[in-house]
């Protein structure tokens, strides 16, 4: 049975509780890296593992992941949150391991769950401000931006799925995240 | 508009956060976007918010555990000089690894300075222990390798120590904007017959792996080492990247 996700981002004692691991991860100090990674890795592989569709490739990049934290962990300025930081190094690392394999996506827009793409997830005990704006948003804009945040599809890739030429599901992702940023706000 | 006026302007870095963040950015137009960020604070900031942002949008899926044995990979992989400091609030504590990065971060050195001076000034340098201290274990052996006339990638040998087994690391130039695309292997080019030894992948991010006997000899004696885009084959006219060896000490030949 899948395990029910929590909503991290108003938890300011783990917030801060990272903050300090990471700063004594610049010290070198490997057993901080260990509490970060106790704590990240479960949701960080997911991350992976939703673009990649591959437990063991997700895994390697999550190697490459932490040791990208342990290198770099400098870059992080205290702007933003620990996780916000992590997410964006988890999938960008992923992306980079997508395109260098010059994979071609297999599943058809049909194999993905719906719930994965449009509607609100039921995993979520806490109401997330997010899952509220994407429900506003029209569903073409709301594929789109799933498809491309979630999932890593690239822009030519959602335009194939969806059937729509290039230039038209690029504005939806534009427009679409400028609203969510809009709602969000309001 | 200027450059430093562009990357302050907040819609700008908004538009690009935002891309960076959540849409459809090349490997080769991420890399300049990481450049920028650690360059313009406005679009750090930018990014960190459109980071926040998304973030929720995972807690929509399960977590999924990492196979068991992940950290104790991710433990081995990480620098065998590391040693936990006092904790300070500003300064960063660099190991010997990071320290040899610093030697290719524009922001720290000698942006004059061509391939071949390089190699020749890291090859002093190193010789004078200015980077390495007394405690830690650099590398025995260094071959920085070019790729459309600039060193674009050094990969650094380290000899067997204690449990340690000898392993390699590969590390990117961070003055490069972009970088081969598709599949990247390690060749060296080693031995009195010059045979073609593989010795493993070459990924987007700097990584370190471990060595068997076999690999740490043909480092030993290698010429020359090679990036290809074939784990399999070897084609020396089609390489993508290659570079001088470089030998930093001394070894026993039983080493590895």
């Amino acid at each position: 049975m899948a395990t029910p996700s929590r909503t991290r981002e108003s938890d300011p004692v783990e917030a801060a509780q990272m903050q300090r691991w990471l700063e004594r991860v610049r010290a070198q100090d490997t057993r901080a890296l260990r509490s970060l990674y106790d704590l990240t890795s479960a949701r960080l592989m997911s991350v992976s593992a939703q673009i990649l569709k591959d437990e063991a490739e997700a895994a390697d990049v999550l190697q490459e992941v932490y040791l990208k934290v342990w290198q770099q962990a400098a870059d992080y300025s205290g702007v933003g949150s620990v996780w916000g930081w992590l997410i964006v190094i988890t999938r960008n690392a992923s992306l980079d391991r997508l395109r260098s394999r010059q994979r071609k996506r297999e599943e058809s827009l049909d194999d993905l769950d719906p719930v994965d793409i449009g509607e609100q997830s039921h995993h979520n005990a806490v109401d997330s401000g997010i899952e509220r704006c994407l429900e506003v948003l029209n569903d073409n804009a709301r594929q789109a931006i799933v498809l491309s945040y979630i999932y890593g599809f690239s822009h030519h890739e959602v335009q194939q799925r969806l059937e729509r030429p290039l230039g038209t599901v690029k504005a939806w992702i534009r427009r679409g995240l400028q609203e969510l940023k809009r709602c969000l706000e309001a | 508009m200027s450059r430093s006026l562009r990357y302050s302007n907040p819609d700008v870095c908004d538009q690009l956060a935002a891309q960076y963040v959540a849409g459809d950015m090349t490997a080769r137009v991420r890399r300049r976007m990481e450049q920028l960020t650690r360059e313009h604070p406005p679009l750090k900031a930018a990014v960190a918010d459109w980071s926040d942002r998304m973030m929720p949008l995972h807690n929509r899926y399960p977590e999924q555990a990492p196979p068991a044995n992940l950290w104790r990979q991710i433990e081995h992989s990480l620098p065998a000089d590391r040693e936990p400091k006092a904790q300070t609030a500003q300064t960063r504590k660099a190991g010997v690894l990071t320290r040899l990065l610093d030697l290719f971060n524009p922001g720290v050195l000698w942006p004059a300075v061509t391939g071949g001076a390089l190699v020749a000034l890291v090859m002093i340098t190193l010789n004078l222990g200015l980077v390495r201290s007394p405690e830690s274990i650099g590398p025995a052996y260094m071959a920085p390798l070019s790729w459309e006339g600039d060193v674009a990638l050094v990969v650094s040998g380290y000899r067997r120590n204690g449990d340690q087994p000898a392993w390699l690391s590969a590390q990117w130039s961070a003055r490069l904007d972009d970088r081969p695309e598709g599949a990247t292997h390690l060749w060296a080019e080693t031995g009195e017959n010059r045979e073609w030894v593989y010795l493993g992948a070459v990924t987007p991010e700097n990584r370190r792996w471990d060595l068997d006997a076999e690999g740490w000899q043909a480092v030993m004696e290698a010429h020359r080492l090679l990036v290809n885009d074939n784990p399999g084959t070897i084609q020396p006219q089609l390489a993508l990247m290659e570079g001088p060896c470089i030998q930093l000490g001394n070894w026993d030949s039983t080493d590895g």
